[in-house]
C-alpha cells in the first residue's frame, strides 16, 4: 500500500512517521520547495519537528503526483485552504483511493452564510471520492515524537478505511481505535479548539484546577449538544475524540489553540501571537464558524459565543467569564430536560437536503 | 431491455438465476446459520397465518407450519439445505410477474378512452366536445426526456418516484407511455393483486409480487435477488424507494435501502460478468397531485399509530369504486392536476450522469465509477462498502425529491392556512391543535391573501436557489386566483370539506387533511423562514 500525506506541517510530519515506522513507504506534499529537499536530502523538518525522519519519507511539491499514486491519502491542511487544495485533488483522484482527514477544524462560511461544513464533508462535495475516513484524538504531535504510549480514533462508516489505516498506523505505542459516528469524530476533533484557547486564556490569568475542570466541563457538554444537532452521536464526545482531545489540549502547552490563550490573557494582540507561534490556530477559525451556526439555530454555546467576543469584539476575558458565571443554568444536565434527543437530527429532519445548501 | 423482451423463455431464465443465486448465498452457510434462517422463517411465516388468513384457514396453514418444523427438526444437514432451496423456490416462483404485449396495448389504448368516456358521459357537452382528456389535460409531464430516452440504451433505468397513491403505477404507467419511455418491471403490494381488476392488468403489465407481511429474512432475500437479477438481466425497473405511501403527505425524509441497493449489487455483477453495457441509471421521479386519493385514510393511519403505522392498508378508498370514481370525476372537471417530474439521472453511487451515460462529479469532471468497487485492481462484491453507497445514492435522491417537488395551489393554501393556525396557538403540535381546535371558527380573507403573500416570497426564493419548483402556472395567478382554485378542488373529492368560504371569511372544515396537504411543503424551514427567523 501507497501512503500519502498531504501538509508537511507539525501534525504531517508526525503522521508520516508513524507510517513509516510500519514500513509503509510514504509520501509528503508540501508546497515549499526548502521543505521538500530538506525532507528528501537531510531527512529532517526542523522548523515543525525535532530529530530525524526515517528514511522512507519521502517530500514532493507536486500535489497532483503525489495524490495518484497513492491508495491512501491522509489530508493534514489548515482548513482555510482545504477547500481549495480539495478541488486540485479532485482532478486526479478515483473511487477506490481512500481519504482520511487529520484536519481539525470546520470551514468558515461565505459572506454572511455560516457554514457547518467539517473538512470530509468538504471533501465529498469536491471530489469523487466516497471513502472517506477521519482521524482525530488526543494526539499532541510532540508528546508522541518523544514515544509516550498514545492513542487515537479513526472514524468511518467504510470497514475497508477503518482496516487500512489500523494496519498503516498501529504500533507498539500507538494504538489507534475505530468509531463510526464520523460526524461526531470530527465535530468533536475541531470544537474542542475554541475550548483549549479559553483553557489558554484560564491559565494566563492564573485560575487555579476548579475553574479548569468547570471550563472543561461545560465545554465538553457544550460541543455535545452541538454535535447532536448535527446529527452526532452524544457518547462521541465522552470518548477519545471529545473528552480525551479536550484533556490534551487544554492541559498541554505544545497546543497551539492553548498557547494562543495564554498569550492572549497575557495582553497580546491575535495578529502578534500568530507571527510568534508561526503555526496554523484552527481554534479562532472554528470559533467564528461556530459563533454563526450557534446563532442561526439559537443553540446555546455560551463559551464559545464568549471566546468570539474575546476574539473578534476585542471583549475582556474578565468580563466574559462574569457573564458566563451568570448563564441561567439550573441543572447541571438541563440539556436532556430541553430534550436534546428530540433535536437530533433536527437539521437533517428540517432540511433533508445536502447541508451546501444552507 | 424492454419489457416487451419479457417473454416465457426470459422469465424461466429469470427464475431459474433467481433460485440459484439466491441458494447460492446460503449453501456454503454453516449448519447453525442455515438452521437460524429457517427457524426465523417458520416463526414469521406462522405469525402472519395468525394476522391475514381467515380463522377458517387458520388451524389448515398453521397445522402446515407444524409439520415443516417437525420435519425440519428431525432432518439432517443435507435435508435442512434442501428444505432452504424449496422455500427460495416456492418464494421466486409466487414473485414472479408476467408481461403480456397485448394487454399492454389494450391497457394504453383502451383504458385512457374508457375513462374519458365514462368521466365526459358526465357532460354531454363535453363527451362530444372531445376537448377534454384525462390524460391531455390532466396529468402533466416534465423533465428531461431525451436524455432518459438516450441512456435506454447505454444501460439499465431504474425509476424512483415519490408515492402518494395506489393510483401512483398507474399515472407512471401511463406517463411513460406519453413519454415515450418503455413499461417497466415494478414491484407491487400483494394486497393491491386482490382488487380482480387492478390484478388482472397487473398479472399482465409486469407486476411482481411483494408480500409485505412476509418479514423474514430468506424471504426479503429472495425479493432483492429478484430485482438484482432483473437489473443484471437488463430489464429497467420501477422502485418506489420510501417503501410506502407517505403516511403524512410529507415528500419522503427516508428511503428503504434494501431494494436500491439492488442496483450496485447489479453493476458489480454485470462487470464481474463483462457485460457490454453494464450500468444502472437511477432517476428520480416526483409526483404531485393537486388531491390525494387515500388521504383520508393515510393521514388517519398516520395519526392513529404513530411510528408502527399499518403499512399495509387493505380498506382504503383504493379499495372502493366509488371513491376512485369521485376522485377521477375530480380530475376531469376541476382542472385538478397530476404531475410527474423526471429528475436528472444518477449512478448507483449518487453522481449525476450526462447525456453519453458518464458519471460526473460535481464540477462535471468525469469519474470512472468502476473504480467505486475495486480493491487491488479487481471488481469485488463489499456489503458494507455497498451500503454505504447505496446511502449516499439514497440522499442524492431524496435532495432530488425536494428539489423537483411541485408547489401546487392546494398545498400552498393549506400551508399558509395551518401555518395561521399554528400563530395563533403557538407551540401546539398536530394532536393538541385536533383535541383543541373550534373547527367554526372564521378566518379572515384579507389575513390568508396576506400570509400566502408571506409564503410566496419565501417560496420564490427557495426556487431561485433551486430548493423546489414554483411551477409557472401558479405564478400566473394572484393569491386570489389561488385560493380560489384550492377551495374549488377541496371542495370536489374528500368527504368532508377540508376549507370552505363563506363572504369574505374562510373555515377550515377537516384539520387533519388541512395538515396533510401542508405537509408537502415542509422540509424546507419554510416555517421558519416566513416569521423571519432563518
Amino acid at each position: 500500500m501507497k501512503v500519502g500525506i498531504l501538509g508537511a506541517g507539525n501534525w504531517g510530519t508526525t503522521l508520516a512517521m508513524l507510517v513509516a515506522n510500519t514500513h509503509t513507504p510514504v509520501q509528503i506534499w508540501c508546497r515549499n520547495e526548502a521543505i521538500q529537499d530538506e525532507i528528501n536530502t537531510q531527512h529532517t523538518n526542523r522548523r515543525y519537528v525535532p530529530g530525524v525522519l526515517p528514511s522512507a519519507i519521502h517530500a514532493s511539491t507536486d500535489l497532483l503526483q503525489v495524490v495518484a499514486s497513492s491508495d491512501l491519502l491522509f489530508v493534514v491542511l489548515p482548513t482555510s485552504i482545504f477547500r481549495n487544495i480539495a478541488f486540485e485533488v479532485g482532478k486526479v483522484l478515483k473511487g477506490d483511493q481512500i481519504v482520511v482527514s487529520a484536519s481539525k477544524g470546520m470551514e468558515v462560511g461565505r459572506g454572511n452564510v455560516p457554514s457547518s461544513k467539517t473538512m470530509s464533508d468538504v471533501f465529498q462535495e469536491e471530489t469523487c471520492c466516497k471513502k472517506i475516513g477521519v482521524l482525530s484524538g488526543p494526539n499532541i504531535a510532540l508528546d508522541i515524537l518523544r514515544g509516550d504510549p498514545s492513542g487515537t480514533v479513526i472514524a468511518s462508516h467504510y470497514e475497508e478505511v477503518i482496516d487500512q489505516v489500523i494496519s498503516v498506523l498501529q504500533q507498539p505505542k500507538f494504538k489507534v481505535y475505530a468509531n463510526r459516528d464520523l460526524k461526531g469524530v470530527e465535530i468533536a476533533g475541531a470544537l474542542k479548539n475554541t475550548i483549549a484557547i479559553a483553557a489558554g486564556i484560564a491559565h494566563g490569568l492564573g485560575l487555579q484546577q476548579n475553574a479548569k475542570a468547570f471550563l472543561l466541563t461545560r465545554g465538553i457538554a457544550e460541543m455535545s449538544r452541538l454535535g447532536q444537532f448535527l446529527g452526532a452521536e452524544p457518547e462521541t464526545f465522552y470518548g477519545m475524540a471529545g473528552i480525551g482531545d479536550l484533556i490534551a489540549t487544554c492541559f498541554s502547552e505544545n497546543s497551539r489553540n492553548n498557547r494562543f490563550g495564554r498569550a492572549l490573557a497575557a495582553g497580546k494582540k491575535p495578529k502578534d501571537i500568530f507571527d510568534e507561534i508561526q503555526m496554523v490556530v484552527e481554534g479562532v477559525h472554528t470559533t467564528s464558524a461556530v459563533y454563526e451556526l450557534s446563532q442561526k439555530f439559537n443553540i446555546f454555546m455560551p463559551i464559545t459565543q464568549a471566546m468570539y467576543r474575546i476574539l473578534y469584539e476585542n471583549a475582556l476575558p474578565q468580563e466574559e467569564i462574569k457573564t458566563l458565571m451568570q448563564a441561567r443554568i439550573k441543572y447541571e444536565g438541563e440539556e436532556r430536560d430541553l430534550r436534546y434527543s428530540d433535536q437530533t437530527h433536527a437539521l437533517i429532519h428540517k432540511y433533508p437536503i445536502p447541508e451546501y445548501l444552507l | 431491455m424492454s419489457l416487451f423482451q419479457f417473454t416465457k423463455e426470459n422469465k424461466e431464465v429469470l427464475l431459474k438465476r433467481v433460485k440459484h443465486n439466491a441458494f447460492e448465498k446460503y449453501k456454503n452457510l454453516e449448519a447453525k446459520a442455515a438452521e437460524d434462517m429457517l427457524e426465523e422463517m417458520i416463526y414469521w411465516e406462522k405469525k402472519r397465518v395468525q394476522k391475514v388468513e381467515p380463522f377458517w384457514r387458520q388451524s389448515q396453514k398453521l397445522r402446515y407450519w407444524d409439520q415443516f418444523q417437525t420435519s425440519y427438526l428431525s432432518a439432517d444437514e443435507d435435508e435442512k439445505k434442501r428444505m432452504l432451496q424449496g422455500s427460495i423456490n416456492h418464494y421466486a416462483d409466487q414473485i414472479v410477474g408476467n408481461f403480456s404485449p397485448a394487454i399492454f396495448h389494450v391497457a394504453t389504448k383502451l383504458i385512457p378512452s374508457f375513462l374519458n368516456l365514462l368521466m365526459n358521459a358526465l357532460s354531454f357537452q363535453k363527451l362530444f366536445s372531445l376537448k377534454h382528456s384525462l390524460i391531455n389535460e390532466n396529468l402533466m409531464i416534465s423533465g428531461d426526456i431525451a436524455h432518459l430516452k438516450k441512456l435506454l440504451n447505454k444501460g439499465t433505468l431504474v425509476l424512483t418516484p415519490t408515492h402518494l397513491s395506489n393510483l401512483d403505477s398507474i399515472l407512471l404507467g401511463t406517463a411513460f407511455y406519453y413519454s415515450g419511455l418503455p413499461p417497466m418491471m415494478y414491484g407491487a403490494g400483494l394486497n393491491l393483486f386482490r382488487n380482480k381488476m387492478m390484478g388482472f392488468f397487473m398479472n399482465r403489465l409486469g407486476a411482481y409480487k411483494v408480500d409485505r407481511q412476509r418479514i423474514h429474512m430468506l424471504y426479503k432475500d429472495v425479493l432483492k435477488e429478484y430485482a438484482t437479477t432483473s437489473l443484471e438481466m437488463g430489464f429497467h425497473n420501477l422502485f418506489f424507494p420510501g417503501g410506502t405511501r407517505s403516511r403524512t403527505g410529507a415528500v419522503e425524509k427516508k428511503l428503504k435501502l434494501g431494494l436500491l441497493g439492488t442496483t450496485v449489487s447489479a453493476y458489480v455483477r454485470n462487470l464481474q460478468n463483462q457485460k457490454q453495457n453494464p450500468n444502472i441509471y437511477i432517476v428520480p421521479v416526483n409526483l404531485n397531485a393537486h388531491l390525494t386519493l387515500e388521504a383520508e385514510t393515510l393521514i388517519n393511519d398516520f395519526l392513529a399509530i404513530t411510528g408502527q403505522s399499518r403499512y399495509i392498508i387493505e380498506n382504503d378508498e383504493f379499495s372502493r369504486p366509488q371513491r376512485i370514481f369521485t376522485y377521477l370525476k375530480s380530475h376531469m372537471n376541476f382542472n385538478s392536476k397530476s404531475f410527474v417530474h423526471y429528475g436528472k439521472p444518477l449512478d448507483p453511487f449518487g453522481n449525476q450522469v450526462d447525456e453519453e451515460g458518464q458519471s460526473m462529479d460535481r464540477h462535471g469532471r468525469y469519474i470512472d465509477i468502476q473504480r467505486y468497487v475495486m480493491k487491488a485492481g479487481n471488481v469485488i462484491q463489499d456489503s458494507n462498502r455497498d451500503q454505504n453507497y447505496t446511502d449516499a445514492l439514497s440522499h442524492q435522491i431524496l435532495d432530488a425529491f425536494h428539489r423537483n417537488n411541485r408547489v401546487l395551489s392546494t398545498n400552498l393554501v393549506a400551508f399558509a392556512l395551518y401555518e395561521m393556525i399554528l400563530d395563533q396557538n403557538p407551540a401546539y403540535d398536530i394532536y393538541k391543535l385536533l383535541r383543541t381546535y373550534a373547527y367554526h371558527r372564521p378566518i379572515s380573507l384579507a389575513g390568508l391573501y396576506q400570509k400566502l403573500n408571506g409564503v410566496i416570497a419565501q417560496l420564490k426564493k427557495l426556487e431561485h436557489q433551486g430548493r423546489i419548483i414554483y411551477g409557472k402556472y401558479l405564478d400566473a395567478m394572484d393569491v386570489q386566483d389561488i385560493v380560489n382554485e384550492a377551495l374549488k378542488i377541496f371542495g370536489t373529492y374528500h368527504k368532508r370539506n377540508t376549507v370552505y368560504r363563506r363572504g369574505d371569511q374562510v373555515f377550515v372544515g377537516d384539520l387533519l387533511l388541512l395538515y396533510y396537504y401542508h405537509n408537502r411543503l415542509i422540509g424546507y424551514n419554510l416555517e421558519d423562514m416566513i416569521r423571519g427567523k432563518s
